[in-house]
């Protein structure tokens, strides 16, 4: 096979690599972080600076906590010059590094844990909460920050008005306006929606601008030429020619949002995934706090690859624009419903039409 | 108009050849370009592009304007497109005067414009579109200009799939299909390979006898030039007036053996005369030091 032939080379400037080798490296991409995870955790001679005390003896030491190795060490040093019995433990992590399996139980426990105390809220609800945040800043910026993009982008006009100021309050942070906005807004989640939305919306109308400015003079020309009115040029050149741009340019705004949350839950009452983490962190359980986490940075990559497949349904004319990761995961994607075929072949005795070969239109 | 000494007197045409130019000489002038001037105006001074510029255009006419690179051939097709303004002079189209672009004056660029979340069809039909036509009749009308250029089979194909030559089509089907009194086209076969551009130009002049639409070509090749035009226009190197019109002695339709037949032949070093008037036969040897001799060698040929 081509792709695993050792012809091919492995550093090739600006040329992608055979689907194997690609497939291969995104996986190695997560194991081998996982691997190095899993020898610290579970491999005593690496790193492991604690003791878990796990007899106490006549130390003093409190059974199941966790000491630094010298205090350990001085703690039954003492007890064995005065003849009492010394403690024994075993090496630890701290506990911010729980093992892997902690915290693969923990993405079970985060679900299905009640919380620990009356007003504390569960984790889902906290989730459903951060994403509402999310994404009513996130409509807000879209909604007022597109259309006045595309107004700065096609008229002059409007970029001399609009793009000074903005270009002066995008660089205050976000954070700057947090009481401001709990002042007007008041404690609820008004004022972390603002957030949300001031975080994204000046970056907004820059970036559309300068998408729509981007877009190829000479077809504002040919539909001119064609007699299109000024009105039509917006709606009929304009709108559809940076649509790909723009969704990609939303795409990567959205992330912004997400970095704008932790700011927008903090101020007022926290709230959100924020909150929980820290009151998970609050309670030292930090299987929980990972596990959070992860599920957090799995949801904003299923979001992205669901919005980053969307490209390609929405925008036909446009092709080969997947990114390396959204291609790889699809290709594994795929394989599912060709293992499925595979199991079915096996199963049934009889011949099996072939599946149905991708028919390349002729373009000659 | 000037002429060069060096140049001969213009070929004369055959006696049929010589009745179409008097049956073309007869036709009502669609465009017409009275006393051109534009001056581009930019941070470091000022600077003249064409300047005293007079053409008539007439009915169904086929003209070829041709210049040396930098003369303002763009900068004359884009005005008369209404894309840029003139400083002086005017444009009058069926003797009214033109102001900015409008479907009347149809045009292909060279570089591909093509819109491409359009699909071939779509393109086609966005000028009906934008003059408010109804959907299905400009459908059907589309498809009847994208039948004329040969592209029937591909009507749901977007610009990225088709080759250059095609994407050309497309384009003058598109720009044909908002029935321009007029067609400007700059250097539309530039980008594409000789036998393409050579195919382009047929399936052109077959189009133009079929439409009933006037019109101005630039272009930089002078094979081209005789080969398409009715009339080649020869733009002056520095601004001023039409350096030279010559009629075009060849029958119609074109055929590609006129490329070999004397009378084209003649006809362009008639006009290589104008495009390579005054640069000196022989360059001035220039020392080359300090280069390999296979090198010098290349360089001296
Ligand atoms: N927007 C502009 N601003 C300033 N000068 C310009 C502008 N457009 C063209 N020019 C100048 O006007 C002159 C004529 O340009 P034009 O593009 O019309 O030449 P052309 O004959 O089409 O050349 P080519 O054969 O290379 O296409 C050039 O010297 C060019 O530098
Ligand atoms: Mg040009």
């Amino acid at each position: 096979m081509a792709a695993s032939s050792p012809r091919v080379p492995w550093f090739v400037v600006g040329r992608g690599l055979p689907p194997r080798r690609a497939s291969a490296l995104m996986a190695l991409a997560f194991v081998l972080p996982l691997a190095l995870w899993g020898a610290v955790s579970y491999v005593p001679w690496i790193w492991h600076p604690m003791v878990e005390v796990v007899e106490a003896g006549a130390t003093g030491l409190q059974e199941g906590k966790q000491y630094g190795k010298s205090d350990f060490q001085a703690a039954n040093a003492s007890a064995a010059l005065e003849g009492r019995e010394p403690a024994a433990g075993r090496p630890a992590n701290p506990v911010f590094l729980p093992a892997p399996h902690e915290v693969a139980r923990g993405l079970y426990r985060v679900f299905t844990e009640p919380p620990q105390l009356r007003d504390d809220i569960w984790f889902h609800e906290s989730v459903g909460h951060s994403l509402r945040v999310i994404f009513w800043g996130f409509f807000w910026s879209c909604a007022l920050g597109v259309p006045l993009g595309l107004l700065a982008g096609t008229f002059a006009v409007v970029a001399r008005l609009v793009e000074p100021p903005i270009d002066f309050i995008r660089y205050m942070p976000a954070p700057v306006f947090g009481a401001l906005m709990v002042a007007v807004f008041g404690l609820a989640d008004a004022p972390k929606v603002a957030i949300i939305f001031i975080g994204t919306f000046f970056q907004m109308v820059l970036i559309v601008a300068n998408t729509t400015r981007r877009l190829d003079r000479s077809l504002l020309e040919a539909a001119q030429t064609l007699g299109a009115s000024r009105r039509q040029l917006v709606r009929h050149v304009i709108v559809p020619g940076v649509l790909p741009q723009l969704y990609t340019d939303l795409r990567i705004l959205l992330g912004w949002a997400w970095t704008y949350l932790i700011v927008a839950e903090l101020i007022g009452a926290k709230s959100g995934v924020t909150a929980y983490i820290a009151q998970q962190g609050r309670y030292f359980n930090f299987d929980l706090v990972y596990a959070a986490i992860i599920v957090i940075g799995v949801i904003g990559l299923v979001t992205d690859q669901i919005l980053q497949h969307g490209a390609r349904v929405l925008f036909p004319w446009q092709r080969g624009e997947a990114g390396p990761v959204t291609r790889t995961v699809w290709s594994w994607v795929a394989l599912v419903p060709r293992g499925v075929m595979g199991l079915v072949r096996r199963l049934r005795p009889g011949p099996l039409s072939p599946v149905s070969g991708r028919v390349d239109v002729a373009a000659s | 108009m000037s002429r060069p000494p060096d140049a001969s007197p213009d070929p004369p045409p055959s006696r049929e050849v010589g009745e179409r130019l008097a049956r073309n000489r007869a036709r009502p002038v669609v465009l017409s370009i009275r006393s051109l001037e534009k001056r581009y105006e930019g941070s470091d001074g000022s600077f003249l592009a064409l300047r005293g510029l007079h053409l008539d255009v007439r009915h169904r006419e086929f003209i070829c304007v041709i210049g040396r690179s930098g003369c303002g051939k763009s900068t004359l097709i884009r005005i008369i497109a209404g894309l840029e303004e003139p400083t002086g002079g005017e444009i009058l189209l069926d003797g009214k005067a033109v102001h900015g672009p409008g479907p009347e004056r149809g045009m292909v660029f060279q570089a591909y414009t093509l819109f491409p979340w359009l699909t071939v069809r779509g393109n086609v039909v966005f000028g009906l579109k934008m003059a408010g036509a109804e959907r299905e009749r400009a459908e059907y009308e589309a498809m009847r200009w994208i039948d004329l250029v040969g592209l029937g089979g591909f009507a749901n194909h977007y610009p990225d799939q088709l080759s250059g030559g095609m994407k050309q089509r497309v384009a003058i089907a598109r720009a044909l299909a908002s029935r321009p009194r007029i067609l400007l086209m700059d250097e539309p076969f530039g980008a594409l390979d000789s036998q393409t551009r050579t195919r382009m130009q047929g399936y052109l002049l077959k189009i133009c006898r079929r439409v009933d639409v006037t019109v101005v070509f630039i272009t930089h090749d002078l094979d081209e030039a005789i080969f398409l035009a009715d009339r080649v226009v020869v733009l002056p190197p520095r601004p001023g007036p039409v350096q030279h019109v010559m009629d075009v002695p060849l029958p119609r339709p074109r055929r590609r053996e006129h490329l070999l037949d004397p009378t084209f032949i003649r006809a362009r070093r008639h006009l290589d005369a104008f495009i390579h008037e005054d640069e000196p036969d022989d360059e001035p040897e220039v020392p080359v030091h300090g280069l390999a001799d296979e090198v010098r060698d290349v360089l001296e040929f």
